[in-house]
């Protein structure tokens, strides 16, 4: 294969083939065949937020909502807005150590409204 | 197949990974896709290392060669071998191993090619230990101070140049003037003054007759059993060439680090300049100077950084290089000899004048140096060096007016033919080194006056006769000089003694 395609590119196109919040399974296994093929098997992660990124830009939100209890659907539907967007998918992750309220992290924005959060602010002040 | 929420890609790109990546066990093979003036190129290997030996299945049985060039989707490989088997569609194989070649004392009394094989006909070389044929220099803190002397045996060159161990001297000059003849008697004295320093002689593109001489010669003189020899004749491919310095290098670096002296003779750089500019030609990389390759200063830097004297806990032991540039109608700011001069540290000049008015070795005084090497010296030749040196540089400055000879004052009549004396001492004959106190004994007559009424065309003779008086009567002492420690003076015992010799002796050759 001559030439090397760009993380963007490839995103690019992982994203174009996203339908209602889902990617099919063949299109994950070309590219990782691609990765593996030209050794680029390191960039994963970086991919992957490349493709979040590309997704923005179709108006998909892949937020990531950081809580210390689960969300219930008031909640859900409250964060949902916040993250903005047409439509929105939340990856749901469930962390005692940020003791209470919830952070929520878009592709471009972070929004911190935990009491993890709070505390770490105010020991900053006081210093 | 199943979809994957777009929250899940990571997992689900991890996973796909996963399932790929089982073929651990699978050997990377790849295809050669042009062959030709020595170099292969080849498609696929993407693991390939730089300068990983590549394994090439030809019809005829398997080449060698080396990879240089890794681009993106090929490797542009240096045959060590002949590329007439090889064709287009090959198989390669990587071998997992960077050049090597067998070092340790098996090899002494060897010729063997780049690669450590035999090629004087004797039994194949079996060594417990490989070196590495490219390796990294000593650091600052494994290296010590050059401080004990390599005796060359030749007087010119130990009294004004001296040599140290662990030094890189440059023997530089124009085609038929001598530079293998000093090499030579080097490694002579080495057997002669039995210093145990180990001769590593690397013939870079001689021609094999000159490489053949050098052995009978050495032989002859009992050397070879204490010397390695590298040989690459003018027919062998380029990547040979190529390799042998460093090959030869790394034979050194085995006795240097298991705290033996070794001496290296790289014979001569500038061919492996050349067999280098052709190799990178042909691998395309863009040309410079002289079309010499960008890299081309680098190339000898690292081999010669790797000539060094160790640091005591290291084990003390040295590497001496001294490699040789032959030069165009002598000159030395062409490419190649400005950059090892540069490199060394020190250089000895021959010069094609001298050489045909019969002053050999035809060392240049003026533009020969040696820039470590008094540190090196016996306090004894130090002694009577240093007024060697200056009788010789006021030489050279009256030498201009030597032609109006009655014009001149006495004292300025003195000096120049103190010099003409001192010039014709320095001549020495070939494979004659001498040792210590031959030299000291030697230059102390001349420049205390004892020969100034022995004729100019007689002096070596009287030097002969000198010798030969002092080894028969006075063994003794002179086997006490030999050691070097002692400081010659006038009035010293051993002053007094040389003085009273040498005067008997040129009592025979006044005129």
């Amino acid at each position: 294969m001559n030439g090397k395609l760009s993380r963007r590119k490839l995103a690019q196109y992982v994203a174009s083939r996203v339908q209602g919040g889902h990617v099919p399974e063949a299109v994950l296994q070309e590219v990782a065949a691609y990765l593996v093929e030209s050794r680029r098997v390191r960039e994963m992660p970086l991919l992957v937020r490349a493709i979040e990124d590309a997704l923005l830009e179709h108006g998909v939100v892949v937020a990531t909502v950081t809580s210390a209890r689960p969300l219930d659907d008031t909640l859900r539907e409250a964060v949902k807005a916040q993250a903005g967007g047409a439509e929105v998918h939340l990856r749901e992750i469930i962390d005692s150590s940020v003791l209470g309220g919830v952070r929520l992290q878009t592709p471009d924005a972070l929004f911190d409204g935990t009491v993890q959060h709070k505390l770490q602010a105010l020991r900053a002040a006081k210093v | 197949m199943a979809d994957i929420a777009v929250t899940e890609v990571s997992k689900g790109l991890r996973d796909a990974i996963a399932r790929l990546e089982t073929g651990e066990n699978m050997e990377s093979t790849g295809v050669v896709t042009r062959v030709g003036d020595g170099v292969a190129w080849v498609h696929g290997l993407r693991n390939a290392g730089y300068a990983e030996v590549l394994e090439i299945q030809t019809k005829q049985g398997v080449v060698e060669a080396f990879a240089l060039n890794l681009m993106e989707d090929e490797i542009g490989a240096v045959l060590l071998g002949s590329d007439k088997d090889v064709v287009a569609g090959d198989p390669v194989k990587l071998k997992g191993v960077v050049l090597e070649v067998p070092v340790g004392p098996e090899l002494l009394g060897r010729v063997v090619n780049p690669l450590g094989q035999p090629l004087d006909g004797g039994p194949a070389i079996t060594t417990k230990e490989n070196g590495l044929v490219e390796r990294p220099a000593i650091g600052v803190m494994g290296r010590k101070g050059v401080h004990e002397p390599l005796m060359t045996g030749i007087v010119a060159i130990d009294a004004m140049f001296p040599i140290g161990r662990g030094q890189r001297e440059l023997i530089i000059g124009d085609r038929q003037t001598g530079k293998t003849a000093i090499t030579l008697d080097t490694m002579i004295n080495q057997g002669r003054q039995k210093t145990g320093v180990v001769n590593i002689y690397v013939a870079i593109g001689q021609k094999l007759s000159k490489v053949a001489r050098l052995v009978e010669r050495l032989k002859q003189e009992g050397v070879m059993e204490q010397t390695i020899v590298v040989a690459t004749g003018p027919s062998d491919p380029a990547s040979l060439l190529y390799l042998a310095p460093y090959a030869g290098a790394a034979m050194g670096e085995w006795f240097r680090d298991n705290a033996k002296h070794a001496l290296i003779i790289y014979d001569d750089l500038t061919k492996h300049a050349v067999a280098y500019r052709q190799m990178s030609l042909l691998l395309r990389r863009p040309p410079g100077r002289e079309a010499f390759p960008g890299d081309v200063f680098y190339l000898h830097s690292r081999l010669l950084e790797r000539a060094a004297k160790l640091s005591d806990e290291l084990g003390a032991g040295s590497l001496t290089a001294l490699p040789i540039i032959e030069t165009q109608a002598g000159d030395i700011s062409a490419y190649i000899p400005t950059n090892v001069i540069s490199i060394t540290d020190g250089q000895i000049f021959m010069e094609t004048d001298l050489f045909y008015q019969g002053i050999r070795p035809a060392i240049s005084a003026g533009l020969s140096v040696s820039r470590v090497g008094g540190d090196a010296q016996t306090k004894s030749v130090k002694s009577v060096s240093g007024r060697l040196k200056l009788g010789l540089s006021q030489f050279r400055e009256l030498a201009a007016f030597a032609q109006f000879g009655s014009d001149l004052d006495d004292a300025t009549k003195k000096q120049i033919e103190r010099g003409q004396r001192l010039t014709e001492l320095l001549k020495q004959p070939q494979y004659s080194p001498l040792s210590i106190w031959e030299q000291v004994a030697s230059i102390f007559a001349v420049n205390e006056g004892h020969f100034d009424n022995v004729p100019r065309e007689k002096i070596k003779d009287a030097q002969a006769a000198l010798l030969a008086k002092l080894a028969k009567e006075h063994r003794k002492e002179m086997d006490a000089l030999n050691t070097g420690s002692e400081k010659i003076e006038a009035d010293s015992a051993t002053g007094k003694l040389l003085a009273k010799v040498a005067v008997a002796a040129a009592k025979g050759f006044e005129q």
